[in-house]
């Protein structure tokens, strides 16, 4: 429900790194976790909806979604899971670390 | 022409001034809890709990957010506590600025411990920090008892967990113990008060929990 506000706050990035001519933008690269609460087709509904007011019209989002990976401090392996849970599924430890999923970044802009 | 490497926290802006908001209540001495759940489960009436039990002994302030209305700040002010209401328009969380413009218009002395009510929703606020010690989140046991899985990152990231409306119990379908292990398997170190705003049940329990937190005595 929040993803207007990501996408404003994705422009607002944008324009600290492109400062001239904006619609030489073409893409805008994202990597967003399965767990950061962010729906990706509605993130790239809400971008398309105002960037043009911004001149990014050339711009798209490409979005890099990150999986969920638990990293397991007994037995030392790293799974991925489609659910979060804090023990291992591995040996069921709950000595664990999520190393990946909760990512929110702008990691690349691409421009023509 | 080429490719520009940037990673930036999207949510960066937000994170700075939470950063500013612990820093400015660490100073104060200020013990600051953000109340998160759906709409309904009973933020408010554990507000006002709170309140009837601390006021006495605790200097304590709240910020209401709500999509509309100040109903909740009317609430909280009938009670004499000074409280700030925010008005969302639409938004579905609060975002550390609004709580930093807000505080600022807080008219009170002396403050020992802030309660932030989030707006209603088990999802968005999860993913803004606010400059709260810690986020209290808060399910009913009219809602099931899967809310922690189906809502994970609320639940990863609160360090209080409250199973409010216990006097219900009996009337639906849903077993405390159940939400206590779907909330454990997802967060392993909650804490977990049972309450009822109704019969007053676990309330002192929670009081007790907010004093000993608090930074100034
Ligand atoms: N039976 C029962 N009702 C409650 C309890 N806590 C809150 N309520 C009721 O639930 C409704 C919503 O409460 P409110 O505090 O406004 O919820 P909020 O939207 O989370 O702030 C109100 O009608 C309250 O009276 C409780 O512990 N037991
Ligand atoms: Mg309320
Ligand atoms: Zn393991």
């Amino acid at each position: 429900m929040h993803e207007l506000s990501i996408a404003q706050e994705i422009i607002g990035i944008v324009d600290q790194y492109v400062a001239e001519d904006k619609s030489s933008v073409t893409k805008i690269r994202l990597k967003i976790g399965k767990l950061s609460n962010v729906v990706v087709d509605s993130l790239i509904f809400c971008f398309d909806a105002i960037k043009s007011d911004s001149n990014l019209q050339n711009a798209e989002l490409v979005v890099d979604e990150v999986p969920i990976a638990i990293k397991c401090n007994t037995c030392n392996s790293i799974e991925e899971v489609s659910n979060f849970a804090a023990y291992c599924p591995n040996c069921n430890g709950t000595d664990t670390v999520m190393i990946s999923g909760s990512e929110l970044n702008v990691t690349e802009i691409e421009i023509d | 022409m080429g490719v520009l490497t940037v990673e930036r926290k999207i949510l960066q802006k937000n994170d700075v001034i939470a950063a500013e908001n612990r820093a400015m209540f660490l100073q104060l001495g200020l013990f600051t809890i953000n109340l998160l759940s759906s709409p309904g489960s009973g933020k408010t009436s554990l507000v006002e709990k709170t309140i009837e039990v601390l006021k006495e002994k605790v200097n304590m302030a709240v910020i209401e957010g709500d999509v509309q209305t100040d109903l909740d700040a009317r609430r909280i002010e009938k009670l004499g506590v000074p409280v700030i209401q925010i008005v969302t328009n639409g938004g579905c969380h609060l975002e550390a600025n609004l709580v930093h413009e807000s505080f600022k218009n807080l008219i009170a002395d002396h403050l020992q411990f802030l309660i932030i009510e989030n707006v209603g929703n088990l999802v968005c606020p999860a993913s803004y920090d606010l400059g709260e010690d810690c986020k209290v989140v808060l399910v009913s046991t009219t809602e099931g008892d899967d809310k922690p899985l189906k809502y994970p990152a609320m639940f990863i990231k609160a360090k209080v967990m409250i199973i409010n409306k216990i006097d219900l119990v009996p009337y639906v379908n849903c077993k405390p113990d159940v939400i206590e292990q779907n909330a454990l398997s997802i967060n392993p170190d909650l804490k977990i008060f049972r309450t009822s705003c109704t019969t007053g049940e676990g309330i002192q329990e929670w009081c007790g929990w907010i004093n000993s937190n608090l930074r100034v005595r």
